[in-house]
Parts: structure tokens; sequence; C-alpha cells
């Protein structure tokens, strides 16, 4: 699941330089819609929804890993 | 305090941290004696809007998009976000974040999908709510299009130096900032 999720989060920054630690706003400067547009290409893919006060969290790549696990995707 | 300026807006278009941003914000303001001090308590609420404990009737809002940063500073509540347009999963944020009434809006309007996206932004970051499960249950459109005023609220379009364009959100009775810190 990991490098899957790397690939979509690369795919829609179109950024590279993504690893589990990369802070989405530190790292790459994304701001809340990006974070939004992130979660919302992840639910298209793994038809999922992550509950909108889980947003907020997100601050990490690790972040958003642990959040679709909490939303139940697993593989 | 100079009470004559009701609210200004500092600006940065460079790359700059947003700690950095905003602790040049608040000198350049404290210079121009808009703030009696430059406040240091950076706190945040549970729902993570930022206030100086410090100097708590400062209020201010912040949005960056790209290498732009921007903060809105007031006293009253504010808030403040810029987007610059670009390519992104509109319909599936748009079933997930709009009302129904901006999705029925944007099926007629699809340009306008980052004018809405702002005013609701810049509407939450002012009352404090942030992104949350009610942030799909109130409209900024009618028939007529954006809602500009209501009772309590108006929202104020701006594009920052570098064109990018935003939307602000201030009490109905709030004059709109009177002037621009650009920073860098």
């Amino acid at each position: 699941m990991q490098e899957k999720v790397l690939a979509i989060i690369r795919e829609v920054t179109g950024q590279n330089d993504i690893t589990v630690q990369t802070d989405l706003v530190r790292d790459l400067q994304l701001n809340s819609f990006d974070v939004v547009n992130i979660v919302a290409a992840f639910e298209e893919e793994f038809d999922i929804e992550v509950e909108t006060r889980q947003l907020r969290r997100i601050r990490t790549v690790q972040d958003i890993l642990n959040t679709l696990d909490a939303a139940g995707f697993h593989e | 305090m100079n009470n004559n300026i009701c609210s200004w807006i500092a600006y940065c278009g460079s790359s700059h941290s947003s700690a950095a941003c905003l602790k040049l914000a608040l000198q350049r303001s404290q210079q121009q004696r808009w703030i009696p001090f430059v406040p240091h308590q950076l706190c945040r609420t549970d729902r993570g809007k930022p206030f100086f404990h410090d100097l708590p009737q400062l209020h201010f809002s912040l949005s960056h998009c790209r290498k732009e940063w921007i903060g809105l500073f007031a006293f009253a509540p504010v808030g403040i976000d810029i987007e610059a347009p670009r390519s992104c999963r509109s319909q599936a944020i748009a079933r997930r974040f709009f009302h129904p009434a901006e999705q029925a809006w944007l099926q007629t309007h699809p340009d306008d999908f980052f004018r809405l996206w702002c005013a609701k932004e810049s509407v939450v970051k002012r009352s404090g709510r942030g992104i949350d499960d009610q942030f799909a249950q109130f409209s900024v459109v009618s028939d007529q299009g954006l809602i500009l005023f209501d009772h309590a609220i108006r929202l104020i379009e701006l594009t920052t130096p570098k064109k990018t364009p935003g939307m602000m959100c201030l009490g109905v009775d709030q004059q709109p900032p009177q002037r621009w810190l650009l920073l860098d």
C-alpha cells in the first residue's frame, strides 16, 4: 500500500522526491486544498471515504497512511 | 494601537516559511503602529485556528499557494484564502465538499470552482471551524451566483500581485483592508 500511496501523491502533486516522512506543507509547500485533492484521489482510487475531520490531522505522508488505515483500506 | 486602521494585508510572493512571513508581517505591523507590540505566544484552537495568547484582540487568517503567502489582520474575526486555479479532481471534490446549490452552480459555471472554494475556505477560516463535516452544509451561492453579503458576513474578492485570485471573509460591518504590506 505504501508504494501505491506514494505513487498517487507523486502523480497528484507532480513532485517525485516523496517518502513516508515527507511533510506535505513544509517539504512540498502544499496547502489545505492540495491535501483535499490528494484525499479525493485516494477516495476515488480505493473507493473509500475519509472522515472530513481527519483532514486537519494530515500533515505527513505517514498521516495519510494512518488515515487510510483508519478508513478501512488495507492491502 | 492605531485604531484608524481596521484591517490590513501582508503579502510575500517569494518562498519563505510561513513562520518567517508571519514574524515579518507582525514586525512591519508594529512599525506602522497598527499593533502595540510583536506578539510571540502563538497558539491554536482545538480546531486549528491560530491566535496569539499575548495579543488575543489581534485576529488573523493566513493562506499560501505555491510560493505566495498572504495574511489578513484585523481586530475582529477574518478569513482569507488564495488558490491558483490548477488541475484537480474537481468533480470528486465538489461532490464531497460542496453544497448541492454550489454543485448545481458549477454545472453551468465550471470556471467558478476555485472561486467557490476560496469563498468557502475564507468563511470557515473566519469562523474558526476549518474544513469539517459542516463544510458541505452551507452554500456561498444562490440562484444568482456568489453571495457576497448576508446578514452576518461579506465576501470580498482579491487578486495577489502575482495575479493569484482569492477571497476574504469579513463581518458585514467590517471595513475591507486599507493597506497592503509587501514583505519582499
